[in-house]
């Protein structure tokens, strides 16, 4: 069980690494929900015994994160023709940076909480490294998908970061956490909509451009 | 007793190093549906080509001639210092593994001369892509090599090679199939196969290492991939001793245990080359930065965990 939990751990990591390189909305939202559902079997590995509840709760994470998150997003690419992330030439050198930096300031902050996490040892700097990338995902891409996704990614970190410090979690707080992220994408899937609809594409940048054009008319 | 093993180890490197390119040659065939060349189809090459004589460049001068026995003698020369199976190499010391790289770089250094040598624009332009991905591809083979020390707690490659063991793979599974990754990417990016180069491909602007040999022939040829075919076994045994670590004292079953890793690895490689694009040239560094990335995530995670 250890050694597949580990596997587990080191998977998460790389879902980060693919999240933070691809610059296709597609795949962000298959490795986003790869991720969400490693990150719902971490608990059945790190707990002594299978409890109903407890597999109950993972099969609705992943039933949720896994199938029902990427079916609704998947339509709204699909409707917004969002298929791809805007690229720069430095694009792919400073997906690894940003990933090399998320990676050590996860492993200084985990060092620097000192946590008592017996089962799982790597799972507090996977836990931050996730919660960076979700970071990094919405402060630095400009489609409106990808940036859903950095909050769902955003989210499987804190998921993380909740089983490696209580492995039996209360049921309440991980379905209100689940209940805010249903909601969220909900409230943003209607905004992507409607920025779609106004713009022909759901690139945030478009906001940017709104901004200048009415600096331009008050110059007039 | 020892010599004789070290005598038959040396005989073996040198006599079945071309197999191994034939192996991943024969994967791709049965992945396109075709039944393909023989595995000893490149010793038939070698041959003819040793049998050829040799043209060089009137521009070219005492470096090209130079280039191909030199370039042979010191990847030969590492490979004579890997450990086969559980037996040590002809040399064994402490920080070895920087000797076979500096070799293997040496090497590569003389290549690119013998490139440069030939006054061809196309040469020089493989030359300069091969010496760009040199510098993306050490620090990975440093990087691994120092996880797997501080691992292992040996500094020697024999040294580590005999204390990798099942019972360390239980307790570091995660940071050795993180080195096994990065070792893999290295392997197939120093030995010039897809997706990083094509040894097939002759088309003009793609070419890497094909590029710098272009104006070799004859024997020389026949020099220089014999050397690339062992440099393929040199990076191959490193994988092959983390995948199948050897169980036994005894010699004939290490050493069947480590051709059998040199065996899955090729056929890897070959899995790997049917189903993967090549990637474009632009994207090589990426590629190499990605796999020195995981070599340090390996080696961060095994020293927090020390």
């Amino acid at each position: 069980m250890h050694i597949i939990s580990q596997f587990l751990i080191l998977a998460v990591i790389f879902c980060d690494f693919f999240l933070l390189s691809s610059y296709s909305t597609f795949e962000l939202v298959k490795f986003a929900a790869l991720q969400g559902v490693l990150t719902a079997l971490l608990p059945l590995m790190a707990a002594e015994h299978f409890a109903a509840e407890g597999i109950a709760f993972a099969l609705s994470v992943i039933l949720l994160k896994g199938f029902f998150f990427p079916f609704v997003l998947r339509k709204l690419i699909v409707k917004n023709n969002a298929y791809e992330e805007k690229k720069r030439e430095y694009s792919g050198a400073l997906s690894i940076a940003v990933y090399l930096f998320v990676f050590f300031v996860s492993v200084w902050l985990s060092i620097k909480l000192d946590l008592e996490v017996k089962s799982l040892s790597w799972i507090i700097p996977a836990s931050f490294m996730t919660i960076f990338s979700g970071l990094f995902l919405i402060i630095l891409r400009t489609q409106t998908v990808s940036q859903i996704v950095g909050y769902m990614v955003l989210e499987n970190g804190i998921y993380c970061f909740g089983s490696a410090v209580f492995v039996q979690q209360p049921l309440m707080v991980e379905a209100a956490i689940l209940l805010d992220i249903f909601v969220a994408v909900f409230v943003m899937g209607m905004a992507v909509f409607h920025i779609g609809k106004e713009f022909n594409n759901s690139d945030s940048e478009n906001l940017n451009e709104l901004r200048e054009e009415t600096g331009q008319e008050a110059d007039i | 007793m020892e010599n004789i093993k070290i005598f038959f180890q040396i005989l073996v490197i040198f006599s079945l190093a071309p197999i191994l390119p034939g192996i991943i040659n024969r994967v791709k065939a049965k992945f396109a549906g075709r039944q393909g060349r023989s595995i000893f189809q490149l010793y038939f090459d070698l041959y003819k080509l040793i049998n050829r004589g040799m043209v060089y460049p009137k521009v070219s001068g005492i470096i090209f001639k130079m280039a191909a026995p030199s370039v042979l003698a010191f990847t030969a020369a590492s490979a004579v210092i890997m450990p086969f199976g559980g037996q040590s190499g002809l040399l064994s010391f402490s920080g070895d593994f920087l000797l076979i790289a500096y070799f293997l770089a040496f090497s590569r250094f003389l290549l690119i001369l013998s490139a440069m040598d030939t006054s061809s624009a196309f040469e020089g332009m493989g030359a300069s892509r091969e010496a760009q991905f040199a510098v993306f591809a050490e620090p990975v083979f440093f990087m691994s090599m120092l996880t797997l020390s501080r691992i292992t707690g040996e500094t020697s490659v024999y040294g580590i090679f005999s204390k990798l063991s099942p019972d360390l793979w239980i307790q570091n599974a995660p940071v050795l199939s993180l080195i096994t990754g990065s070792l893999f990417i290295l392997l197939l990016c120093e030995s010039s196969r897809v997706p990083f180069d094509d040894p097939d491909t002759h088309l003009e602007l793609t070419m890497i290492h094909e590029v710098m040999i272009l104006d070799n022939s004859g024997t020389d040829l026949a020099f220089m991939l014999y050397a690339s075919y062992l440099k393929f076994w040199i990076y191959a045994s490193f994988v092959s001793a983390i995948i199948l670590p050897r169980h036994s004292d005894f010699f004939f079953s290490d050493s069947f245990i480590y051709m059998s890793g040199l065996f899955f690895t090729s056929v890897a490689a070959g899995v790997t080359e049917s189903i993967m694009a090549r990637v474009r040239l632009l994207r090589v560094p990426q590629f190499l930065l990605a796999a020195f990335s995981i070599s340090v995530m390996a080696f961060v995670f095994q020293a927090v965990k020390g």
